[in-house]
């Protein structure tokens, strides 16, 4: 029991010792464009550093227009028509397909996506327009791992990782395991040319949400 | 008059609450030496089991099994988080340190709760979290040492949680990442990486202290040209698997430090002949050096998910008249390891069954090397059903030894199988992401209750057992009917053994020498956290986090698929609390 110290108790300056690196450059930033108030007490410089963090992008960039594609399978570049999607099945863990360039959409995995072509569409569901098509974020909202599974039977995406489980004719939303926010969707069509396309972007940010 | 008597008495309630939040008056810290952790005072919890030889043992011994009846919360904390709270409440002098989800610790003054500092990590956007869980900070001079889910570790400052350093020891993009505990010793902090679902290769990394200099670093799996390396074949060795789930037990006197390794990757074994050293192994890691100077392999090439995450217990035991300097490990294979160890060498002693295991034909009785039943192996074509299931006979939550009653304490699951088989062929790996080679839906429904059970009776699936270790021989077991039971074990000289880990909430006191239960108590969520023990100003407490979440969540997910519509499990709520319980004054 050689040293001791003195402890610093929980006065708010000593709360800004909490800010990480990451935090501390985005504050330099801040600081250097005028931004948050960086020299002031504790409480206010923590809560402009959670404020900024949270502001960060998810890093997914699908857009309007967009096909969608396999990768790393070494069949090239396709995208995926509903052809390829017989009714009942699923294709997942794909990417958005930039048409105007060709690439895929790969610098984030935020961006993956899973397709499913439910069976029985009923008549009348907005569903009939996309012949029972659905595109959602393969990324879940519980703690980011790819949602892998896809039950046929219960219409349910699944995530292996602690077994949430997804509606897919609600909306994503939550039925069983520890994820409480439903999956992202994305509104989408089929083109003339029988393309799977989205028609706007990701319904809420991609990733972990809990 | 009255209304004056109402304002005063609101002045008195703010003078409390003023005094409550006022900052703890410790009149110093006092630093953590190799001294004290060679032999920790009985009033503090130092590392994540208490001491070196990871016994989960406190000689305290005001709370008995006479009075543990009259146990109540002292204090309480919510730490805003959910999913699985697994850390101990690590104390030096009135001081606790806490880590929880997410990489945050939180230090509290541990008598009365008030919060010091609480440290924050700010986890990559892109991470994802297998295992969102931390199993503890290490302590060492005036620094807390934690280890991230994001493969780095890092020094902050016991005072002020200000971060000292920061050292990453592995990718998370490529599916690396760090649960445990790290293990100080010698001054060096060493910390490991998981991530055998992803294909990677195991590997320890040791840091000095002060700095976070790299010291050294020792893959699980040895590259072509070094021992144990024609154990694999080809490039195999490169995504092997052995991942480093748990904190190593430390023997100073051979400065050799033990850890428990995981399974091979991925999992169907036709796709990774050989035997796969060292992964489902114990290693005797020299932690001046790094060398690897001893290991035993308790099963080869790995066909169950068995992962050997925990390390050995230090345990001297008699044996056929001789002492030996035990290693004890009950294994997530179902065997009970009973150990040698030396200043390099590890050699076999016995191993014998404690859950019910179909998947060895025998154990050779001198080296320990099991020899298989053909058809309990599941293979890339081929499905088998096998006992105990993929989570084994023990998982992480450790064991727990008592000097006094010369009792191991083993919390395990039983009456539990698996069923699966691979995906046919092999995908390739793509890095980050998940590599089983069996398919996940096949992984949701491969839970099954044992043939050898009367499935329409509620069936005992948790098993607290307590083994001699003069003997070897099972004293006494306690069961739990239709719940995971994911319970991490703190033994206490007044006689009791402590654990959660059940769906019902509950967080429970038995009898040490006869495993009677004779306290328990309802908790917000599951309770799946290290128990410790620790003393301030004279009165000894019992601390544990509430939080369930990860294995014990999924275990709880495929569980309720076998159970029949009446015996369904409770919801267990998700939240972390940190509790601290004394006897009634
Ligand atoms: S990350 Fe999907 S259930 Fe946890």
């Amino acid at each position: 029991m050689s040293s001791t110290k003195p402890f610093s108790g929980a006065d708010p300056a000593s709360r800004n010792t909490e800010v990480s690196l990451n935090r501390r450059s985005l504050l330099s930033k801040l600081t250097a464009a005028g931004g948050a108030a960086a020299l002031c007490c504790g409480q206010s410089f923590t809560a402009a550093a959670e404020t900024s963090a949270d502001a960060e992008p998810s890093g997914a960039s699908l857009k309007a227009g967009d096909h969608f594609t396999r990768v790393g399978d070494g069949a090239g570049l396709s995208a995926i028509r509903l052809s390829d999607l017989p009714a009942g099945a699923a294709i997942m863990d794909v990417m958005p397909l930039d048409p105007a360039t060709g690439k895929a959409r790969e610098e984030s995995r935020m961006n993956a996506v899973n397709l499913v072509r439910i069976s029985n569409v009923p008549s009348g569901s907005p569903l009939e327009a996309t012949q029972g098509v659905m595109a959602y974020s393969a990324i879940c909202t519980h703690k980011g791992c790819k949602v892998n599974s896809w039950a046929p039977e219960q219409n349910r995406w699944r995530c292996f990782c602690h077994m949430s489980e997804f509606d897919v004719l609600a909306n994503g939303e939550v039925v069983d395991g520890p994820a409480t926010q439903p999956l992202p969707t994305i509104p989408i069509a089929i083109d003339a040319e029988g393309i799977i396309t989205a028609t706007a972007g990701f319904s809420s940010a991609p990733g972990a949400a809990d | 008059m009255k209304r004056r008597v109402v304002v005063s008495a609101i002045c008195a309630l703010a003078a409390v609450a003023h005094y409550g939040a006022k900052p703890v008056q410790a009149d110093g810290y006092s630093a953590v030496t190799d001294e004290r952790l060679k032999n920790p005072e009985a009033e503090n919890w130092l590392s994540w089991r208490g001491n070196y030889g990871g016994w989960g043992y406190s000689s305290l011994e005001q709370i008995t099994a006479d009075n543990v009846k009259d146990l109540v919360p002292v204090w309480s904390y919510a730490t805003g988080l959910t999913e699985g709270h697994q850390a101990p409440p690590i104390v030096n002098n009135g001081v606790m340190f806490v880590a929880t989800p997410e990489n945050n610790v939180i230090a509290l003054n541990a008598k009365t709760g008030t919060e010091i500092w609480r440290y924050r990590r700010k986890l990559p956007k892109e991470l994802f979290q297998l295992h969102p869980t931390n199993r503890g900070v290490g302590l060492y001079k005036d620094r807390v040492y934690l280890a991230t889910l994001d493969a780095c570790v890092v020094a902050l400052d016991a005072t002020t949680g200000k971060q000292a350093w920061e050292t990453c020891i592995g990718d998370w993009k490529i599916g690396e990442y760090s649960t445990l505990s790290p293990l100080i010793a010698e001054g060096k902090v060493i910390s490991g990486v998981s991530g055998g679902e992803f294909g990677v290769r195991g590997a320890i990394t040791a840091l000095d202290a002060d700095s976070g200099k790299v010291a050294w670093k020792t893959f699980t799996i040895p590259a072509p040209g070094e021992p144990g390396s024609n154990s694999w074949r080809g490039e195999d060795w490169k995504t092997g698997g052995g991942s480093v789930w748990m904190q190593g037990n430390y023997d100073p006197d051979t400065k050799l430090a033990f850890f428990g390794t995981g399974n091979g990757a991925p999992w169907m074994p036709d796709t990774r002949p050989g035997d796969n050293l060292y992964t489902s192994s114990v290693i005797a890691i020299d932690v001046t050096s790094g060398a690897i100077k001893g290991h035993h392999q308790y099963h080869w090439n790995d066909a169950w998910d068995w992962d050997e995450v925990s390390a050995p217990l230090l345990i001297d035991y008699p044996r056929d008249g001789k002492d030996v300097k035990g290693l004890v490990h009950a294994g997530r294979n179902g065997y009970l390891w009973w150990l040698e160890r030396s200043k390099g060498d590890i050699n076999f002693v016995g191993a014998e069954s404690y859950v019910e295991q179909n998947a060895f034909d025998k154990i050779d009785k001198k080296t320990g090397r099991p020899s298989y039943n053909q058809d309990k192996i599941p293979l890339l074509n081929k499905s088998a059903k096998f006992c105990p299931s993929l989570w084994g006979g023990k998982d992480w939550p450790p064991e727990a030894y008592n000097p006094k009653t010369g009792m191991l304490y083993i919390p395990s699951h039983i009456n539990l199988c698996s069923e699966y088989g691979g995906a046919g062929t092999l995908d390739k790996l793509k890095p980050g992401e998940l590599w089983l080679s069996v398919p996940v839906d096949v992984v949701f429904a491969s839970l099954r209750f044992s043939d050898k059970v009367d499935q329409t009776k509620p069936v005992p699936t948790g098993s607290l057992q307590a083994f001699d270790i003069k003997t070897g021989k099972r004293i006494w077991e306690t069961n739990f009917n239709d719940t995971p039971f994911w319970a991490p074990l703190l033994t206490t000289g007044g006689n009791l053994v402590f654990a959660g880990g059940t769906a019902d909430r509950k967080f429970r006191a038995m009898n040490a020498s006869s495993g009677k239960i004779l306290w328990e108590t309802s908790m917000p969520s599951g309770v799946t956290g290290v128990p410790s023990s620790y003393s301030v100003d004279g009165t000894q407490y019992i601390a544990v986090q509430a939080g369930w979440g990860v294995d014990a969540e999924r275990m709880h997910a495929l569980m309720q698929k076998i159970l029949p519509a009446d015996r369904k499990l409770p919801t267990v709520p998700q939240g972390g609390s940190i509790w601290v319980f004394a006897l009634k004054k």
